[in-house]
């Protein structure tokens, strides 16, 4: 009989680990691409020494930013998977053991006594989206977001008038106000309509496709690449310190709004982009994506 | 647009001089080696507090021609209670900017390493500068902490926020990314 239980806490820990310490293919690449088009030496300069430090991660098996992040899991649970409502106290395990094992640094902080918590859980964590669905998986999307670039997300409700023309001038403000501050180049989660809620979480959601991976949709694919295009036009460059390339990846998503509303929910997320993918069989197989350099 | 091309690479010790830093230019590169100080929001907030609680009067002997470092590591105690930093990249100093000018004034700072840059601060009348450490680069900085000398606060700020005092060699690549000509790299600040 497989412990399943212990599986799912010992794959999380995984993604945990591999996040924090293991750079994504997908990043290398953009940040390889963005060397290789920089016109500052600064930026250049900074680019190359962020490549070294990712390697260090892969070479010692440490985090290789000492902002773990804020834990987010996106869960998609399978009618035919056996664990159901104790899912939650198994995650919160995976959690604090990854806590000291990996390590993570403790980032809970209770803002009433504005005392650390000395962990990465406790209420409200980690930020846990799960939908219901078929078949007899269990998958999980592990993303570590750092304060930084966190702090920089905001969502708008603009005029509906206007709504679709205040895009791109309003997301590429966004980012001339951000500087240096998230850590460009960043990748943007975009949502479009939906609630001040949905919006935000289907921006954050957008940020687990593979890095420029377009939307299907031709007419949001089209923004997504004009706001690429005027973003990287400011000239904020690698940690604001100027430079050809701010952000690497745009993605947005939308759903339907509020005929009275239009909501823009912009997420940075900082050059480092920790994300891992696991799916677990009811049979107690699991599968780390290979989505690493 | 800045480009490193003409710009010095120099290497230091903490303290650090006056002399030194006036002939700092924005846009050269420094490596730092001594012992500096881990602070950010809640170090800021208590280097400045009326109250003392004893370590103020350290802070004052290790921060006078010296540096803060804007970061909150991740460390690990082993069995014997040495702490060990394993990652130690910069946080946003923005968040400092508002109380950056008193902290400087009143401990006679030389130096603040961060990233992204301050808004506000008086580095000319206060004859500081700022450098700007890459962003994320935690095991960059790791590598160049020689060790732990102490560290303040950790009760009650927990690791991320304590006061870490660290001896480091060659701790860089440093941009020199405000200066105390009114230079700044940053196009935002």
């Amino acid at each position: 009989m497989v412990d399943l239980k212990k599986t799912i806490i010992d794959a999380i820990v995984q993604c945990l680990r591999l996040a924090a310490t293991h750079a994504r293919k997908d990043v290398m690449e953009k940040i390889a691409h963005a060397m290789s088009i920089e016109e500052s030496d600064v930026a250049r300069e900074q680019l190359s020494w962020m490549v070294k430090n990712m390697e260090l991660g892969i070479k010692q098996s440490l985090p290789y930013c000492q902002d773990t992040g804020s834990i987010h899991l996106f869960i998609k649970l399978g009618d035919d998977f056996p664990v159901r409502s104790d899912l939650e106290s198994i995650v919160e395990a995976a959690i604090v053991k990854a806590t000291t094992l990996v390590p993570l640094r403790p980032n809970t902080v209770d803002p009433v006594s504005e005392r650390n918590l000395g962990g990465n859980g406790g209420p409200c964590l980690p930020d846990l989206d799960i939908s219901l669905v078929g078949g007899d998986e269990l998958e999980i999307d592990v993303l570590l977001k750092g304060g930084g670039s966190e702090n920089m997300s905001l969502i708008h409700m603009v005029n509906p008038l206007r709504g679709w023309d205040d895009i791109v001038p309003l997301v590429e403000q966004m980012v001339v106000d951000a500087g240096g501050k998230p850590c460009p180049p960043v990748i943007l989660g975009i949502g479009i309509g939906g609630t001040a809620s949905t919006c935000m979480k289907i921006a954050k959601k957008s940020l687990l496709r593979p890095l420029g991976k377009h939307n299907e949709d031709e007419k949001i694919r089209d923004l997504e690449e004009r706001i690429l295009k005027h973003t990287n036009q400011t000239g904020i460059g690698t940690m604001g310190l100027g430079g050809t390339t701010t952000v690497l990846a745009v993605h947005v998503e939308s759903c339907p709004r509020h005929p009275a509303s239009f909501p823009v929910g912009v997420v940075f997320q900082c050059y480092a982009h920790r994300h891992a993918h696991v799916t677990i069989r009811a049979n107690g197989d699991w599968k780390v994506r290979d989505d690493f350099a | 647009m800045s480009t490193a091309t003409g710009k010095k690479v120099l290497h230091a010790t903490v303290p650090l001089s006056s002399e030194f830093i006036w002939n700092l230019r924005a846009g050269d590169t420094l490596f730092i080696s001594g012992t500096i100080v881990t602070g950010r929001d809640a170090v800021h907030g208590r280097l400045l507090h009326p109250s003392r609680d004893g370590v103020q009067d350290r802070m004052e002997a290790l921060l006078k021609d010296g540096v803060i470092y804007h970061c909150g590591p991740v460390a690990r105690q082993n069995d014997v209670g040495t702490w060990e930093i394993l990652a130690a990249g910069p946080t946003t100093s923005a968040r400092m900017s508002s109380v950056e000018n008193d902290v400087i004034k009143k401990y006679g700072l030389k130096a603040i390493i961060g990233k992204g840059g301050m808004s506000g601060v008086r580095w000319g009348d206060l004859g500081a500068v700022y450098l700007a450490f890459i962003g994320g680069a935690a095991l960059i900085a790791k590598n160049a902490i020689q060790r732990v000398v102490d560290v303040y606060w950790i009760e009650e700020f927990g690791t991320p926020e304590a006061a870490w005092i660290i001896e480091v060699k060659d701790f860089g690549p440093l941009i020199v990314a405000q200066d105390t000509r009114g230079n700044n790299l940053y196009m935002t600040h």
